[in-house]
């Protein structure tokens, strides 16, 4: 959150905190048991630290941030929080910063009206905001493994790099609104079909050979708070994947559109979702996982996380939307971005927040030299009238 | 503030370079702009991560682990020099030396399984040369040369060449344990009999039922299931064929002894799973699914 007030650190440690103290599953670290991993009260000290030069750093899980699974950032003007993605999803980690930031403004003077997003520091903890709602929402019913194909994969030639690269696109919330409304789209069904069309064009410049080509297919991940009810602040978190098939044929850009509008609408409700919800939880509760050591479950997870997750999506498109302020924080909040943190496999990830009429997509990525896939969807919203003003941490050589 | 003129997309103030398309802007200062506040601030370690240099630990490892080599081998030395021809410190000395270079190895090594690997492998190779010279230990270490040879050939190998010659490495290690067998019965004093006639026929009987593994791969990606069937059956077809072959060495009348129950299973397995191949293809056939 790029703020127009100076981050003064020792203040900033403060409000943490007092914040943190209304956020107690938070304060948590992470032990290697030999059945499972699992979360134990941390008492160390908070600690907040310099921002570096590339975001979604990977976190110690003891010494990376004396033992918290979140690390508090800050620079001149901006306060950030990576969260590791075990203890808590986009939604519960921005109702994190939103608190956070409104502390620390309230401590420099400053009065903050009030947010149902923003929780007060002095105010009493509601237990259903700490509870693992899979467990809760779990029905125990049939379990089904998608059988989705592997999709295509951005390729790793000019070679990796272990800091996130990022290109950051700014759009006005206006423009894109007015084009999705155009196409009776929601704006993150339109983002979803530009990106699906931008891999499809860097698939089909990148393998020659059509009998090669592979789906291409976006994930995208659903705040299910709403569609269960949670209340639950703790990761609560399901993806549903979109895609086209190449391999019938080259898409053109409304057949995406038509795929996706139809393919995210028919999917996201309780019940395919909850079909996930009792995948992930079923697996767990399984007596032959609950008593496998950890040195045996640990690559079986993996194995299955590659083949039922990220091997079947080329991408994740993350939206988190439009996040509104509270007065007394509005003025002061310049923008606000959102990063994700791309995997081995899925080599570039992105992530979109609107704030104050603009909508933030950051893509990151560990490529190291190649941007084909962020050139073609920027500049494919450019050729359609929608301008993006872009930036990177990259230290790009010219060409 | 400037646009690329191949993207079209706006660049930051004080960006001179499009950061997808790398086009310069050529534009005058004015429209370009003054550098504003970057997106990251600048990371003090900025560059490519190297090989982590001595730290204070390793350091101290080092000191420790030469030390104790030279301590060792003055001790063996002035043993040697007090006990005469009875005792020759060499041996000793020698394994003092290689013992010690496994764990300075591990610190100054690049820190890769390939890397590390080679050199585990060219020491004990050292090692075991050093006690053959030196203690006229008969056969036993060229056996054992052999096989760290193999491990080498079959397991660091295929992983050092570049991926796409990596099947010409996995090429390399089934012919190596070809070899492997034959230099086994070579160094056994034999002249060549069990490895020609029973152990190369069936190491060739697996390699041929393990390309059919292969083939399958190649159209179409095999279920889990189907792969440990398919390794399972390899494995059948392996012992069944080890049976056939000992029992023509032998010039028994029988085709197969001990191994005829596993020859069923191993039947019965193949026509499984050929019916499920077949089936699923009819299936999917009817279903028009792609793959």
């Amino acid at each position: 959150m790029d703020l127009t007030v100076p981050v003064i650190p020792t203040r900033l440690l403060t409000a943490a905190e007092h914040i943190l103290e209304r956020f107690p599953f938070f304060a948590v670290t992470l032990h290697q048991g030999f059945y499972w991993y699992y979360f134990m009260p941390n008492k160390n000290p908070l600690e907040v630290y310099p921002e570096i030069s590339s975001p979604c750093a990977y976190i110690h899980p003891k010494k990376g941030a004396n033992g918290y699974l979140f690390k508090i950032l800050y620079t001149e003007q901006r306060i950030a929080i990576e969260f590791f993605h075990a203890l808590t999803d986009g939604t519960g980690a921005l109702v994190f910063l939103k608190s956070l930031v409104a502390e620390y403004l309230r401590l420099s003077g400053r009065e903050i009206g009030e947010d149902p997003q923003v929780l007060l520091a002095n105010s009493k903890m509601d237990p259903l905001e700490a509870e693992d709602s899979f467990e809760r929402y779990y029905t125990p019913r049939k379990s089904v493994f998608g059988s989705e194909s592997s999709a295509y994969h951005l390729p790793s030639s000019g070679g990796l790099t272990d800091k996130v690269q990022v290109i950051s696109a700014r759009i006005k919330i206006e423009d894109l609104k007015k084009i999705s409304s155009f196409h009776q789209v929601t704006i993150t069904e339109y983002l979803v079909a530009e990106l699906l069309d931008a891999m499809q064009r860097v698939q089909e410049a990148k393998v020659k050979n059509p009998k090669k080509f592979k789906p291409v297919r976006i994930s995208v991940p659903v705040n299910i708070r709403k569609i269960f009810g949670s209340k639950s602040l703790r990761n609560f978190t399901l993806f549903v994947v979109v895609g086209i098939d190449v391999r019938l044929g080259h898409y053109e850009f409304e057949e995406i559109l038509e795929q996706v509008m139809h393919q995210l609408r028919s999917s996201i409700n309780a019940k395919t979702l909850g079909r996930q919800v009792t995948r992930n939880v079923a697996g767990r509760r399984h007596p032959l996982m609950r008593y496998a050591p950890n040195v045996f479950k640990r690559p079986l997870m993996k194995l299955l996380s590659d083949t039922y997750g990220d091997g079947i999506y080329s991408t994740t498109l993350s939206n988190i939307g439009n996040v509104t302020l509270p007065s007394g924080m509005h003025e002061v909040v310049d923008r606000l971005d959102f990063f994700l943190s791309p995997s081995k496999k899925n080599k570039t990830s992105c992530a979109a927040v609107g704030a104050n009429g603009y909508l933030t997509l950051n893509f990151t990525s560990i490529l190291a030299e190649r941007t084909d896939f962020e050139r073609e969807a920027l500049s494919a919203l450019v050729t359609k009238g929608i301008p993006v003003e872009v930036a990177t941490n990259r230290t790009i050589q010219k060409d | 503030m400037a646009y690329c003129v191949r993207c079209g997309v706006k660049l930051v103030q004080g960006s001179t370079v499009c950061p997808l398309c790398k086009t310069e802007v050529h534009a005058p200062k004015e429209i370009i702009g003054e550098p504003g506040v970057p997106l990251f601030p600048e990371d003090p370690l900025q560059g490519p991560i190297a090989h982590p240099l001595l730290d204070k630990n390793r350091k101290g490892i080092i000191e420790l682990v030469v030390a104790f080599m030279v301590i060792a081998v003055i001790t063996l030395i002035i043993t040697g020099f007090a006990l005469g021809n009875s005792f020759s410190p060499w041996l000793p000395i020698i394994c003092v030396v290689l013992g010690g270079s496994y764990i300075l190895v591990a610190i100054f090594v690049k820190p890769s399984y390939t890397y590390i690997a080679s050199w585990y492998v060219g020491i004990t190779i050292a090692l075991l040369l050093s006690i053959d010279l030196l203690s006229n230990a008969m056969l036993w270490p060229y056996y054992a040369i052999a096989s760290v040879t193999l491990y080498w050939l079959i397991g660091v190998l295929p992983w050092w060449v570049p991926k796409r010659k990596r099947k010409w490495g996995f090429g390399v290690a089934a012919l190596a344990i070809a070899v492997f067998l034959i230099v086994l019965d070579a160094l056994g004093g034999n002249d060549l009999t069990w490895s020609l006639l029973i152990a190369l026929p069936t190491y060739g009987v697996v390699l041929f039922s393990l390309a059919f593994i292969l083939l399958r791969m190649r159209f179409g990606k095999p279920t889990i299931t189907d792969l440990v069937l398919s390794v399972i059956l390899s494995a059948c077809w392996g012992v069944v064929a080890g049976d056939f072959f000992y029992l023509r060495m032998v010039a028994s009348p029988r085709l197969l002894t001990w191994s005829s129950s596993v020859f069923i299973v191993g039947l019965a397995l193949f026509l499984f799973l050929t019916l499920n191949v077949t089936l699923r293809r009819v299936r999917n056939y009817f279903n028009n699914r792609l793959v």
